[in-house]
């Protein structure tokens, strides 16, 4: 096409008639161009089909936007957008294990878990087998797996043994249990269970309680750290 | 009907958009949503037309005005709406980076995002004084425009839409596509070429067109 008379620069004519049609020549090179067009064919050929292309593109019509795009009226400048709004564009999520703090932070937060149930269980039992046990103590054996566990003050070595894999704060509860074997059987309950005042033999549940929270606390903040840091990370790669 | 994009006609930015922007950029999101307002269609055709896809054009309009935000107190520009098309044009093409390919569309799927998910709807896209055929021809016509549009290369296409679709002139298309004139010129040319190429080879839709287009000249 055009191979005779424009041979080296075809592109360059279609280019020039292309801009033509947009009304972006300069005065000199449309006056030339309109000189040239009546006497050739081929550009008359293409200038018609590039003509048609775009009175084709031009008949689109507009779509109209399907909702309001306006931003939210509290959005500060510096905020990120909403999670709804970049689904399309981010970056593939950083993959390979946990970082050593999220798994550090896991432990923590699993261990505290135990030492928080460990201790709210055993707190709740005691208080069952209060209540259970005040109006009368020699009935009730449909209680007798919590009775087994808090009324004989004498099997607190059990307890311990039985709290006692529970990590760390087993230590503190072998130091305290010898001593909750002197004790009356009735201060036991009344006096840890309702109002989990301290320094009362037994099980120490507001130590272990206050260790697991402290634990989950701490284990999730540090995993939490750890998974945003790595998130940012990975967006800013 | 698609060459009459909002803003001035120049794309230079108004009175009334500089004091949007202006007070845009002291943080006030109601000065920015009227900005948002008055070019949301524009963003998201842009968007539809280079996407194919209108849940995915959605999207990026959507994730372009919230960087816009976050980005107006760099804009130092002349023309609010060529810097808010680049940022369009620069998700887009995220998205064609993230998909790693370049992206196919519902035809369909478009179809119905223009005319509403509506059975009758071909005649609503041409004037109503257009008789039934031609109106069905149109629909059609639109439809395999669309299709040779998401063939063309992603540069070709920004170029040609900016430029047929949109109105824009080249001298801002050139600001959003951040390239020189000469490069602008050469894309829109090549792109034409290439919907010409593509379009003869689909059906006789577009010989048909050709020939109506010609018997009305």
């Amino acid at each position: 096409m055009g191979s005779r008379r424009h041979p080296t620069d075809w592109e360059r004519q279609r280019e020039q008639l292309s801009a033509y049609i947009d009304g972006e020549l300069s005065a000199a090179e449309r006056a030339e161009l309109e000189r040239h067009i009546p006497g050739c064919a081929e550009c008359q050929a293409a200038l018609g089909k590039l003509r048609r292309v775009h009175d084709l593109l031009a008949a689109l019509p507009m779509p109209k936007a399907p909702r309001s795009f306006a931003l939210p009226l509290d959005l500060r400048p510096d905020a990120r957008p909403l999670a709804a709004a970049a689904p399309p564009r981010r970056p593939a999520p950083h993959r390979g294990g946990a970082t050593v703090l999220q798994w550090v932070g896991a432990i923590a937060a699993t261990v505290g878990m135990f030492l928080l149930l460990g201790g709210v269980v055993t707190g709740l039992l005691s208080s069952n087998s209060k209540l259970y046990e005040t109006p009368s103590r020699s009935g009730g054996s449909t209680l007798t797996g919590a009775q087994t566990q808090t009324t004989p003050s004498q099997r607190t070595p059990d307890l311990v043994t039985t709290k006692s894999p529970q990590k760390d704060g087993a230590t503190a509860t072998v130091t305290e249990t010898p001593t909750a074997t002197n004790t009356p059987k009735a201060s036991v309950t009344n006096t840890t269970t309702p109002t989990g005042t301290n320094g009362e033999p037994g099980f120490p549940i507001l130590p272990v309680t206050g260790a697991g929270l402290l634990a989950l606390g701490a284990g999730l903040y540090i995993a939490g750290r750890a998974g945003r840091r790595r998130e940012g990370r990975a967006s800013d790669g | 009907m698609a060459h009459d994009p909002p803003g001035s006609g120049s794309g230079q930015t108004d009175d009334l958009e500089l004091a949007l922007v202006a007070r845009s950029q002291k943080g006030d999101v109601g000065a920015f949503n009227m900005l948002v307002e008055r070019y949301q269609s524009l963003a998201y055709a842009l968007a539809l037309r280079m996407l194919g896809d209108p849940d995915a054009a959605a999207d990026v309009t959507q994730d372009a005005f919230f960087s816009a935000f976050r980005a107006i107190q760099a804009f130092r520009g002349a023309s609010f709406r060529a810097w808010l098309l680049r940022i369009v044009s620069n998700a887009c093409f995220d998205v064609f980076r993230a998909r790693s390919r370049q992206p196919t569309s519902s035809l369909d799927e478009l179809l119905d995002s223009e005319t509403g998910g509506d059975a009758a709807a071909p005649a609503t896209l041409v004037d109503s004084s257009w008789d039934p055929e031609r109106a069905v021809l149109r629909a059609e016509v639109i439809v395999a425009i669309h299709g040779a549009l998401l063939q063309l290369p992603g540069d070709q296409r920004l170029a040609v839409i900016l430029s047929d679709v949109q109105g824009l002139p080249y001298d801002e298309i050139a600001r959003i596509m951040d390239s020189p004139l000469g490069t602008v010129k050469s894309r829109i040319a090549r792109a034409r070429g290439h919907l010409r190429t593509i379009l003869a080879r689909q059906s006789e839709l577009f010989s048909r067109g050709e020939r109506q287009h010609s018997s009305d000249e």
